[in-house]
């Protein structure tokens, strides 16, 4: 046992000390204009689907420059993404080109991580919604193309619908509830066994803020923030006021009023799949994974109901960024002139229910899809599409918000005491500005 | 007296010349990053931006007062003392049982109370998930099917600690038996065997052999178990968060470290908040090794 | 003869203890089991309302997908080297570490002994910012000695040693030196062979921790040939869904592997023991 062991400690130190297995990349500088030699191009993202997409149009980027030898795309969920990043991208080892989510970008391009964009990718830029200005323009700039934008939508479970005798979608917030009510199935012991519509309680952060923000705070026309009317590039919480009570009030009723849905039930997308909700609010692409978890399901989409105040939905979209430290530059952009194309959007839409950032043919860039997604790219007259803003303290303050919600919904006490309603209110207004504060972003 | 100087001589040169080395390795990949993550405390600094101000104390100030670092220490407290206790107690037990000769086929039971070590703790975690899930879970089916009311494991925040308990003990407790059982094995069997001639019952050589015994074992076994139950987090925040649990994220310490430096880029707060959690641990366990010591 | 005697004489105490034993045993097992049946179904099968224990269809995909998996080999690879190395390196340091904590007396012993310990006690989310600048400036990103880097010595190891080879007596180091063994002779020749057993069980510990290590090796690997199992298998997921069957698939795998190494270590931690026959 002892020489076994000297013997494999002696191999193994040597091992250690002479290991070339996987060596750091050769760093070369850094490649401005097109090169003779082979290239291989890095992309890291979050998104699953994205690097299907982005692997099934490779070959055809192949074609216009033979010299790019691979597309090495490093996924990562977004929780050890996040981690990566912070660690990784102020250090400098970064990949050719990043795709990130628009408002967790803005720290990284405000603190200067990332390229401006150049004349030629602000053209694409220029002829897409004019959204995305609001959540790409910082200092002046353009930062970032977006490659794959969603906005909130609702899914229906049609086979609840007719059971329930409901004959259309429901187009305002009324009907919204009101079919929900009449969808809800409760277990003997008065838990939800099918909830009407599927509530984002909790879990991760941002997503929980994001939800709270289309759902009450979009619908009932308040924003998260607000501009300073007195100092321009300055903000304030946005949702201290009526607009942010009835928000909150909502998400109370419906969980302990009209009981539409409990925090013991089955949520999102994996409820719809499986037939525990009638309806779920999502991004079109979760299309892909009901079709694949619930084949069964009989269901369509439409846009987001209008709310009390006003109607809108969201635009949020994972960008295509070109590190400052990357190597590849050249073909970087050119591979997100590529990506960003139509007809590449075309395919997105076809492929992974994406939709088309340009604003002359329609979300769905003019593809015919699936009759149950037409809902999903439906901007119905005198909805708004509302983008995130471009501020430092603006991941921070959504994840703030979200690690407050939860147990906000959980206080059963909160139901029918609006003037409890209003406390928590003020309170999370109060950790909003104080984020903005921090931030050096904040002015009444 | 010269043979012993230099025996003593020839006794530190070997201590020192194992010792220099490895603690040169460990000043470079240990204590450098905590001196690093203790001088940071001091300042506003921010993970993704370069620059730092020095603070002084305000780091301390702000996660000491911070509602969100108490409630989530008042977590951590909760989870790892009973973590500790009944991992420890039944690690100890189960070796006991284990090196008891009274049940045949004792070296497979030994090796199934050993597996859920070697699982990883996110899947292990998930399937928990599952089991505890209120609609298709399998425990609330045994509840219900024993016509008892089906229990919200996970998603309320006032129950959900007692499921990271018993994922964290079902995981921990083969690990301490088998610290506790290579002890037990290590004891000297003639003590036993006198103990049997002067009529000793099973619970007498348990207190007097074993236990005195296994004092080391048993230090080790608790030291390692506080801290490694004070960083509480994996378990928690797989079991809480996710789109599909309307769950409330547990918050733990390590938690409002990692929120605080990777998701709200504050290295300083992150930092001050590491340092006071390594004190805590710190007092715990020298406590410890006090009360260990104590009673020699 | 006496003791079989006593075995065949249960007093209550001890059907309660036995009772115990097996509850122990059923919550141990109940959910690995859980976990196993789980990776051979569907996800449309784990979501059904009524909990089925057997899988009702046996769904193969998940296995299949992660077989299939062009970079599976890969993973699976990256993680042996990198565990083994760790866990033979840190070993043979915490050994000769406890071996000098254990049995000699020097200046500062405490002092090193306790900052040793101290390591342990910070989480190592909270390090990882410096260690990887270090790591960066040695040039050690995406290799791996990168990835190794922080685990080739244990603070815990050095402490389980040190626990273990005080148990080791007095006497027989001194009956060496009276015949004139030098200390490494010593450790070599009565204080690894009476360890073995420890040694086993932290060889063990080790090569586990590091198998399922992730986020260090997540900061350090940039590229997917570098990924180590635990963190691809992770990555076959779902994007809107938590794929269970999927999970528990990738961690059977993950499994195999280590179950293997404890099954080749428990035996050697049970003679270990036997053969050295420590006695007073």
């Amino acid at each position: 046992m002892k020489k076994f062991f000297l013997v494999l400690l002696v191999a193994m130190t040597a091992f250690f000390a002479f290991a070339n297995g996987g060596n750091e990349a050769a760093t070369t500088a850094p490649k401005a204009e097109r090169s003779n030699s082979p290239v291989t191009l890095t992309l890291w993202n979050s998104s699953q689907t994205m690097v299907d997409f982005y692997e099934a149009i490779f070959p055809e980027f192949q074609k216009l420059y033979p010299e790019v030898e691979k597309l090495d795309i490093l996924y990562m969920p977004i929780a050890d993404f996040v981690k990566k990043l912070a660690v990784v991208l102020p250090a400098g080892d970064v990949p050719d080109i990043m795709e990130i989510e628009d408002s967790w970008a803005t720290q990284y391009v405000t603190a200067g991580y990332f390229d401006p964009n150049t004349d030629e990718l602000n053209a694409i830029v220029d002829q897409m919604q004019p959204a995305f200005k609001g959540c790409l323009t910082y200092n002046g700039q353009m930062w970032g193309v977006p490659s794959a934008p969603f906005n909130e939508i609702m899914f229906y479970n049609l086979d609840m619908m007719a059971e329930a005798g409901i004959d259309h979608l429901p187009e305002t917030y009324e009907e919204l509830i009101e079919d929900a009510i009449k969808m809800t199935k409760k277990n003997a012991d008065g838990s939800i066994d099918v909830s009407g519509f599927s509530m984002r309680l909790g879990g991760n952060p941002s997503g929980t803020t994001q939800k709270f923000w289309v759902l009450g705070l979009l619908a009932n026309g308040v924003d998260i923030y607000e501009e300073s009317k007195t100092q321009p590039g300055k903000y304030h919480c946005g949702f201290d006021n009526e607009g942010g009570f009835n928000a909150l009030k909502l998400y109370i009723d419906m969980l302990y009023k009209y009981q539409v849905d409990d925090s013991a039930s089955l949520k999102d997308t994996a409820a719809f799949s499986a037939g525990k909700t009638a309806i779920n609010m999502r991004e079109p692409s979760s299309s892909v994974s009901i079709q694949k978890n619930g084949p069964d399901i009989n269901w369509t989409t439409g846009p987001m109901p209008k709310g009390p105040a006003a109607h809108q939905t969201f635009l949020i979209t994972l960008n295509l960024y070109i590190p400052r430290d990357g190597q590849n530059k050249f073909y970087a952009r050119e591979f997100v002139k590529f990506a960003t194309s139509r007809e590449n959007f075309e395919k997105q839409v076809r492929e992974r229910g994406g939709m088309s950032p340009y604003v002359d043919c329609g979300l769905t860039g003019g593809v015919e899809v699936d009759p149950r997604m037409v809902g999903a790219y439906t901007i119905p007259e005198g909805m708004t599409l509302k983008s995130v803003p471009v501020q430092n303290a603006y991941d921070q303050v959504q994840i703030r918000i979200g690690e407050m919600l939860p147990e906000i919904f959980a206080d059963k006490s909160l139901a029918g005491n609006d003037e409890a309603i209003w406390a928590k209110l003020h309170e999370m207004a109060k950790v909003v500005n104080d984020a903005y504060k921090e931030y050096d972003e904040y002015a009444e | 007296m010269k043979q012993l100087n230099k025996q003593k001589t020839q006794n530190y040169i070997f201590a020192y010349s194992i010792l220099i080395p490895i603690m040169a390795l460990f000043t470079i990949i240990r204590f450098y990053p905590i001196i690093s993550t203790f001088i940071t405390s001091f300042y506003k600094k921010s993970m993704i931006r370069p620059g730092q101000t020095f603070i002084g104390l305000e780091n301390y100030i702000y996660v000491l007062k911070d509602p969100e670092f108490l409630k989530a220490f008042g977590n951590t407290a909760f989870i790892a003392f009973f973590s500790v206790v009944l991992s420890v107690i039944f690690g100890l037990f189960l070796a006991v049982k284990v090196n008891g000769k009274s049940i045949k086929g004792m070296s497979i039971f030994q090796t199934l109370l050993f597996l859920p070590v070697i699982v990883s703790m996110v899947p292990a975690t998930l399937m928990w998930q599952l089991l505890f899930d209120f609609n298709v879970g399998a425990i609330n089916y045994i509840l219900k099917a024993m016509s008892l009311k089906p229990v919200n494991w996970i998603n309320d925040i006032r129950i959900v600690r007692w499921p990271i308990i018993i994922i964290s003990v079902w995981k921990e407790m083969g690990y301490n038996m088998m610290i506790f059982y290579v002890g037990l094995k290590a004891i000297n069997k003639e003590l036993y065997e006198s103990a049997d001639m002067d009529g000793a019952n099973g619970w007498q050589k348990f207190r007097y052999i074993t236990v005195p015994q296994l004092k080391p074992v048993t230090l080790f076994v608790s030291v390692i178990s506080i801290i490694k139950f004070v960083k509480v987090f994996t378990q928690a925040i797989v079991l809480t968060s996710g789109s599909q649990s309307a769950g409330n994220i547990l918050k733990t310490a390590v938690y409002y470290i990692y929120q605080q430096g990777f998701a709200l880029h504050s290295m300083g707060r992150a930092s001050a908040a590491s340092i006071i959690l390594l004190v805590i641990v710190l007092v715990l366990t020298w406590l410890q090794m006090m009360i260990s010591k104590e009673k020699d | 003869m006496a003791k079989q005697l006593k075995v065949k004489r249960l007093h209550a105490s001890d059907y309660i203890t036995l009772a115990l034993f097996f509850i122990l045993l059923f919550i141990t097992i109940f959910p690995l089991l859980w976990m196993f049946l789980t990776s051979m179904k569907s996800s449309a099968e784990i979501n059904l309302p009524k909990p089925t224990f057997f899988p009702k269809q046996f769904y193969g995909e998940n296995y299949h997908k992660i077989f299939t998996d062009k970079y599976f080999l890969g993973y699976f690879k990256n993680s042996v080297i990198v565990a083994v190395s760790v866990t033979i390196i840190a070993v043979a340091g915490s050994m000769l570490m406890g071996y000098v904590f254990a049995k000699f007396k020097f200046p500062f012993k405490s002092l090193f002994f306790y900052m040793i310990l101290l390591t342990i006690m910070i989480p190592s989310e909270s390090t990882i910012v410096p260690l990887y600048t270090l790591a960066r400036n040695l040039k050690l990103l995406n290799t791996y000695r990168g990835m190794m880097l922080p685990s080739i010595i244990s603070s815990f190891g050095i402490f389980y040693m040190k626990q273990n080879m005080e148990q080791i007596p007095d006497s027989l180091i001194e009956a060496a030196r009276i015949d004139g063994a030098g200390n490494l002779y010593i450790f070599l020749k009565i204080i690894v062979p009476l360890s073995t057993s420890a040694m086993s069980v932290l060889s063990l510990l080790l090569f586990l921790t590091e198998w399922s290590a992730y986020l260090w090796p997540l900061i350090m690997a940039s590229k997917k040939e570098m990924f180590l199992l635990e963190i691809g298998l992770t990555y076959l997921q779902d994007e809107y869904i938590i794929d269970y069957g999927m999970m528990m698939a990738g961690c059977v795998v993950a499994l195999v592997p280590a179950l293997i190494l404890y099954i080749f270590f428990r035996n050697n931690i049970m003679e270990g023991v036997a053969s050295s026959g420590i006695k007073g």
